[in-house]
């Protein structure tokens, strides 16, 4: 086996990656291994050399989205062509560009395309639309329950998170 | 032949190992990191935490799209912006650029630094906080990479601490956020919560028990990925283990914590029973890989990092089976990292090739290693 950063010397170090039941080897020879620092198993790796994209959602994924052939970032020049390339999009405004078709590789990457963690501190005041659904059901439950305190209370929090859902403008993004 | 090094008065000396490294005004780091001098009840299988967030800027282009100009910019930004953080107090700021190779080998040894970070062309930014636990990297593959590293299992605190400083700057920064995708980063792969959360695991026991293959292709979640280094055949270097998670959307920052520390008990307790069953069934045979190991490292002229890994490892067991008595855990897993080439380099103040190099990591060894 060729070291595969160098090609050229024989490989004498493997870094082995398990996921998924699936087990992906990388071979270096001891001078690429030192030279990038990969000799030392506290330094955090790369996710992987080259193109890790291709690789974990399958060159398929890219080859049936080819109608985005030609489409590019109107804020930063960024084209499909070039993600496919590096894996890599170029600024917030590519996640607008080509939202549809990200959404389908994001949900081959993670298994969903839907945020669920933190939100900027500037933000978490606001409650979103599955959280106002959630508090009308704990408000139905109250009345029937006759705990009218406690309704009342959930009813004043839907208003106020009613008011504060107009940010959500059509791209999802904060601007 | 070069000369021993000696402790001075000048001298730091090193907490738990005998090692004296020379503290130098301008020094990149003026003590000794928080992760590399504590333990906690893990550290019999954990060497350490690490927790990171991948954060961008809005206004600006990714930094591998970025001019340099839009890069200086996000340097000059985020300069303004850190100060005013607490969790920074008497931070560090240094410019990657101006550094020497030297430097940039030590701070990436260090875990400060990414290989991607020192080998970058463009203007980019360290920011080390005092104690060393939590820092930043600006203009990696994202405008922001804020880590936090703790000794042992400490993920609970790494990610009080990095939580803290993510509030700090988004009081001043305009951050990517989507309701839909979270934080927008370069890589889509990081997208969400931005966040990645390692742990370092050491597993001599379940190698030398032959059971390491079997224990690492069947581990439970399967949104858990292990790392791990192989010699020529397939015998681990130093049994030192990465695991961390992969996907970060559609999952909350609590889940995917709780998801690892989950990963990492179990596999420590499979490893606390391979070690048990080993010095019940075959004392002998860890005994002799150990005093092998302790030999080797107290007697050799020549080591190569790869090997001083190797036999460092073996002797880290032998200290927690009580089979070495003379020689610290702590001792041992300093002495992993400051045997690495940039870390040797800076010990013995200059560069070094590489026969040079493992002639001077065996001396340091061996002075170390004196009871």
């Amino acid at each position: 086996m060729i070291c595969q950063l160098c090609k050229k010397t024989p490989a004498s170090i493997k870094i082995s990656h398990h996921i998924n039941n699936k087990k992906i080897e990388i071979s270096l020879c001891k001078e690429c291994a030192e030279e990038k620092s990969l000799n030392n198993p506290l330094v955090t790796l790369p996710q992987m050399f080259g193109n890790f994209i291709s690789e974990l959602i399958g060159e398929d994924a890219f080859a049936e989205r080819q109608h985005n052939s030609g489409l590019c970032c109107e804020a930063c020049g960024t084209s499909w062509e070039m993600f496919q390339d590096t894996g890599l999009l170029g600024c917030d405004i590519c996640y607008q560009t080509f939202q549809a078709d990200l959404k389908v590789i994001l949900r081959r990457i993670h298994g969903s395309n839907q945020h669920i963690g933190c939100r900027p501190k500037s933000l978490r005041h606001i409650i979103d639309e599955s959280e106002i659904k959630n508090l009308n059901v704990r408000l139905k439950t109250a009345i029937r329950r006759e705990q009218f305190e406690e309704a009342a209370k959930l009813r004043d929090m839907i208003r106020d998170a009613q008011d504060t859902t107009d940010y959500n403008d059509n791209d999802g993004i904060l601007r | 032949m070069n000369k021993p090094h000696r402790a001075t008065q000048e001298d730091v000396t090193l907490v738990g190992v005998g090692a004296s490294v020379r503290r130098e005004p301008d020094d990149l780091t003026w003590q000794f990191a928080s992760w590399l001098t504590t333990e906690d009840e893990f550290s019999d299988s954990v060497l350490s935490s690490r927790v990171r967030l991948a954060r961008n800027i809005r206004g600006y282009r990714f930094p591998h799209r970025a001019s340099h100009e839009e890069l200086s910019a996000v340097i000059k930004r985020v300069k303004n912006v850190c100060p005013k953080c607490p969790s920074l107090e008497n931070a560090r700021y240094i410019e990657i650029q101006k550094l020497s190779d030297l430097e940039c080998k030590y701070l990436v040894e260090r875990r400060q630094a990414s290989p991607q970070l020192i080998e970058s062309d463009s203007p980019s930014l360290l920011i080390l906080s005092e104690s060393e636990d939590l820092s930043i990297m600006v203009n990696e593959e994202d405008h922001l990479r804020i880590q936090c590293v703790e000794a042992g299992l400490g993920i609970d605190s790494a990610w009080e601490k990095i939580t803290r400083l993510d509030d700090e700057l988004e009081e001043s920064l305009d951050v990517c956020y989507s309701r839909e995708f979270g934080y927008l980063t370069s890589c889509p792969t990081n997208i969400g919560t931005g966040l990645r959360v390692s742990v370092f695991v050491h597993l001599p026991g379940l190698s030398l028990r032959g059971k390491i293959d079997s224990v690492l292709e069947r581990l439970p979640d399967s949104e858990i990925a292990i790392r791990g280094f192989c010699g020529e055949g397939s015998e681990s270097i130093g049994n030192i283990y990465q695991i961390s998670n992969q996907p970060t959307l559609g999952r909350t920052e609590s889940n995917v914590i709780s998801r690892i520390i989950q990963t990492a008990k179990q596999l420590i307790e499979l490893e606390r029973d391979a070690r048990v069953t080993l010095l019940e069934k075959s004392r002998v045979t860890v005994e002799d890989a150990v005093f092998r190991a302790l030999g080797l490292l107290k007697h050799a002229r020549v080591i190569s990092s790869f090997e001083a890994m190797d036999l460092l490892s073996t002797l880290r067991l032998g200290s927690e089976l009580g089979l070495v008595k003379e020689i610290s855990r702590l001792a041992v897993s300093q002495l992993i990292v400051l045997v690495q080439p940039g870390h040797l380099q800076r010990i013995y103040r200059k560069k070094l090739g590489a026969e040079d190099r493992d002639m001077l990591r065996a001396e340091f060894i061996r002075q170390n290693l004196v009871v």
